[in-house]
């Protein structure tokens, strides 16, 4: 009856199970280029810019910011923000073509991760002796490994028609598994856990148990009503049973 | 003796002077601001536009007179409801954050894209004011014709976002259930065998 009760029990569930069934695919493109066509129409020769390698513009300092994060924490498959800040020094005005960074690992920097997508600009522009902040949405593979990896973002930007590009931040991130704290794995783990410990209980219930019953004194046991005294045996005086134990102690 | 001590003590002294202003360049303030606007539909169908700017300095030294300035909200298509579009404040130190927020009411439709605030601070090695622009926002849709949500939108947005840990908890409270508590056929059967 109970194993009836069981398998029903288990058939049902897999069959509630059925519609919420994912099975996995891989993705190779992340997320879509949504930020870029947001901020307005996009320039026709940003291909040109994003990808290229230019140099550092001497008047122009960049700083990098995670704003309330600063383990520089970011959950695998979930958008991340930091702010690059732009100070320009020198007297032209300069204009920020592109921010793009990529994922690399920690001990060996020529080993690509994962390339982010560029957020592209159309009208950023610094005027002289000012500072300004622009932000950078990423996210990084939703499989990626918790660990640490190696940020590289870079900004490419212009000062009278001639690009440039200056790296802001080329320092550790740290990749942490999105999720609450109830999943499939920890509830099963706590539940195994728990269920070890209980099990661990029982068994020093039971060798106590054990010890304190061979201390205890041998209990007594009832054989009924039989008793092994001698006197007991006057009524077989005289019957079959005497004369032939008498004979039997006179043969020997 | 002791002047040769003095001597030597204030060429000392003269060098680090002179190496402290050669360096002063890179002792500047560097303000950035994080400017975010997020929109929030009342049940009266108007919409709330709540702003906040969070300014942080992340260069060594401190700037003074930090004074904000958010001007990209034209007065015909919205009303400020808390808070004001300007602050001030005396100084802000090296690694310090302000935060500043305020609220608007729009009145007209339409994509509003928002342009960077202002803020202006002074550094004692420059008499002219320094500028800072916060970040951009993105493209607000103000006042949206929202299509209305389908029945049971909000139940299936609560089962693809609970799902999984619901009925992982199920199965383990059933099977622990299962396991303690004793089973119907097993008492019956004692009970005939009492009999």
């Amino acid at each position: 009856m109970a194993i009836k009760i069981l398998r029903v029990f288990f058939i049902g569930l897999l069959l509630l199970q059925f519609p919420l069934f994912q099975v996995v695919r891989c993705q190779s493109e992340i997320e879509a280029d949504v930020e870029g066509s947001e901020l307005g129409i996009v320039r026709e020769d940003v291909q040109d810019f994003v990808g290229g390698n230019f140099k550092p513009a001497p008047g122009v300092e960049t700083i990098c910011l995670f704003p309330k994060n600063s383990a520089k924490v970011v959950p695998a498959g979930e958008k991340t923000e930091l702010l690059v800040g732009m100070e320009n020094v020198g007297q032209s005005p300069l204009n920020i073509i592109a921010i793009e960074a990529s994922v690399h690992l920690p001990f060996d920097h020529r080993m690509l991760v994962q390339n982010l997508t560029a957020q592209v600009f159309d009208n950023a522009s610094v005027p002289p002796s000012t500072q300004a902040t622009f932000p950078y949405i990423f996210a990084v593979s939703k499989f990626l490994q918790p660990g640490t990896f190696d940020l590289v973002g870079t900004v490419v930007y212009e000062i009278n028609q001639s690009p440039y590009q200056s790296t802001f931040y080329n320092g550790t991130i740290e990749v942490v598994e999105a999720g609450g704290f109830v999943s499939v794995e920890s509830v099963f783990l706590v539940t195994l856990g728990i269920s070890l410990v209980v099990l661990l209980g029982l068994w020093i219930h039971g060798q106590f148990k054990r010890i304190s019953q061979k201390t205890k004194a041998a209990p007594k046991v009832e054989v009924g009503t039989g008793t092994t005294d001698a006197s007991m045996d006057e009524w077989l005086q005289g019957t079959a049973y005497n004369q032939s134990s008498s004979k039997s102690k006179k043969k020997k | 003796m002791a002047t040769l001590i003095r001597n030597s003590l204030m060429k000392a002294l003269i060098v680090i002077f002179f190496a402290s202003v050669a360096t002063a360049t890179s002792d500047a303030p560097f303000i950035v601001a994080h400017k975010k606007a997020s929109l929030t539909r009342l049940k009266s169908g108007s919409e709330r536009v709540s702003v906040s700017i969070d300014i942080y300095n992340q260069g060594f030294s401190t700037a003074y007179d930090m004074s904000l300035l958010d001007d990209s909200w034209p007065q015909d298509m919205f009303d400020i409801v808390s808070g004001n579009t300007s602050r001030s404040w005396e100084r802000l130190d090296a690694g310090g954050l302000l935060s500043h927020s305020f609220e608007l009411e729009a009145k007209k439709q339409g994509m509003f894209y928002g342009a960077p605030a202002v803020i202006t601070f002074r550094i004692p090695t420059k008499a002219a004011l320094q500028e800072a622009y916060s970040t951009p926002i993105l493209p607000l849709d103000v006042l949206a014709e929202r299509p209305p949500e389908k029945k049971f939108d909000w139940a299936k947005r609560l089962l693809a976002k609970y799902g999984s840990q619901i009925s992982v908890i199920s199965i383990v409270v059933l099977f622990i259930y299962l396991i303690v508590t004793p089973s119907k056929s097993s008492a019956a059967k004692a009970s005939k065998k009492k009999r």
